[in-house]
């Protein structure tokens, strides 16, 4: 299966739910900030990546793992992904897109705004950790339930 | 290769920039845009509906347009995310998907500015009218671009995808 964490920008959400799919941040427990801050691609990936599809890993049971920023109107541009997918013959069957942008607090929507849109990394970057930190049990559950979903 | 495509795609913000570029790709519009008399009226026709708020409001998943005279089908998507990140996500999830490039061809078309086309999706008639005006060259730059593509490559083949399924747009991705 290919596993597509979305969120807006596949900066901090999407990532950070990726990164505890693939056992590289706590399921058990939260993290330190530090740790938030240091888990790979956090907070790093610039505006033209939005839209793309973005590897994370390969889990324990060989399941691709993606993030993938989708910006506005998220559900009906993944909407229109796949069935365009599907009318060009592809299969969208080994596809599972999660949302991950439910577990989003404000913390990490004025801070990922400053950092990655107003390029105010200093300001930015340690509001958008701290909201993670506080998110981290919605997203530690986001991503539990994904991989009960997976065969 | 790409110009290999028998599923073309147009897509904008909203659907209006969309809508008119399939509209001239089809035929079913031709020339320079008309005055404002048959402008309205010419809305109204894209929409399908008298409310042609609807061209400013973006819209979930693909939604079928017609089919050209090579066979190939026409669609629209108009998800409310720039075009770029559209293009991306569309051509990044098919290619997750195992469609090979050349199945399809992605055509942007810029859309007016972003405070007329939301006053226009509010209801104002001069500023729909304004977006339209402004918008038909973007609209027509893109079909005409997307058609010399497609007819100076070899003909759009027909066999492979069943695209009839796109007929049907009802997809329940929340189900997913």
């Amino acid at each position: 299966m290919i596993v597509l964490y979305h969120c807006y920008s596949a900066n901090h959400t999407s990532l950070t739910a990726a990164n505890i799919h693939l056992g590289r941040l706590p399921l058990d427990r939260r993290p330190t900030y530090h740790e938030v801050l240091a888990q790979p691609g956090f907070d790093t990936h610039h505006r033209r990546l939005i839209g793309t599809p973005l590897p994370m890993g390969i889990d324990d049971h060989g399941h691709r793992v993606y993030c993938w920023g989708l910006e506005a109107g998220q559900q009906r541009l993944l909407a229109a992904a796949l069935q365009l997918a599907e009318a060009a013959g592809g299969s969208t069957a080994d596809l599972l897109p999660v949302g991950a942008l439910a577990a989003a607090n404000w913390w990490m929507r004025v801070g990922g705004f400053l950092s990655r849109r107003c390029n105010q990394v200093a300001l930015g970057r340690p509001l958008v950790a701290v909201g993670t930190w506080l998110a981290y049990p919605a997203l530690a559950q986001c991503a539990r339930r994904t991989c009960g979903r997976l065969p | 290769m790409r110009a290999m495509a028998h599923l073309v795609i147009y897509h904008s913000v909203r659907p209006l920039g969309a809508c008119l570029a399939a509209a001239l790709h089809l035929e079913r519009l031709q020339g320079p845009c008309p005055p404002a008399g048959e402008l309205a009226d010419t809305l109204a026709r894209l929409a399908g509906t008298p409310d042609w708020r609807t061209l400013f409001r973006p819209f979930s998943g693909l939604r079928p347009a017609g089919r050209d005279g090579a066979g190939r089908l026409v669609c629209l998507v108009a998800p409310g995310a720039s075009t770029r990140v559209t293009d991306r996500a569309l051509a990044g999830l098919a290619t997750l998907a195992g469609v090979p490039r050349d199945r399809y061809w992605l055509a942007a078309v810029p859309e007016a500015p972003w405070a007329l086309a939301a006053l226009a999706g509010a209801g104002s008639r001069a500023a729909a009218l304004l977006c339209a005006r402004l918008a038909w060259p973007a609209a027509a730059a893109a079909a005409d671009a997307t058609l010399a593509a497609l007819v100076a490559s070899a003909p759009a083949p027909v066999a492979g995808a069943d695209l009839q399924q796109t007929r049907e747009m009802e997809w329940p991705v929340e189900q997913r």
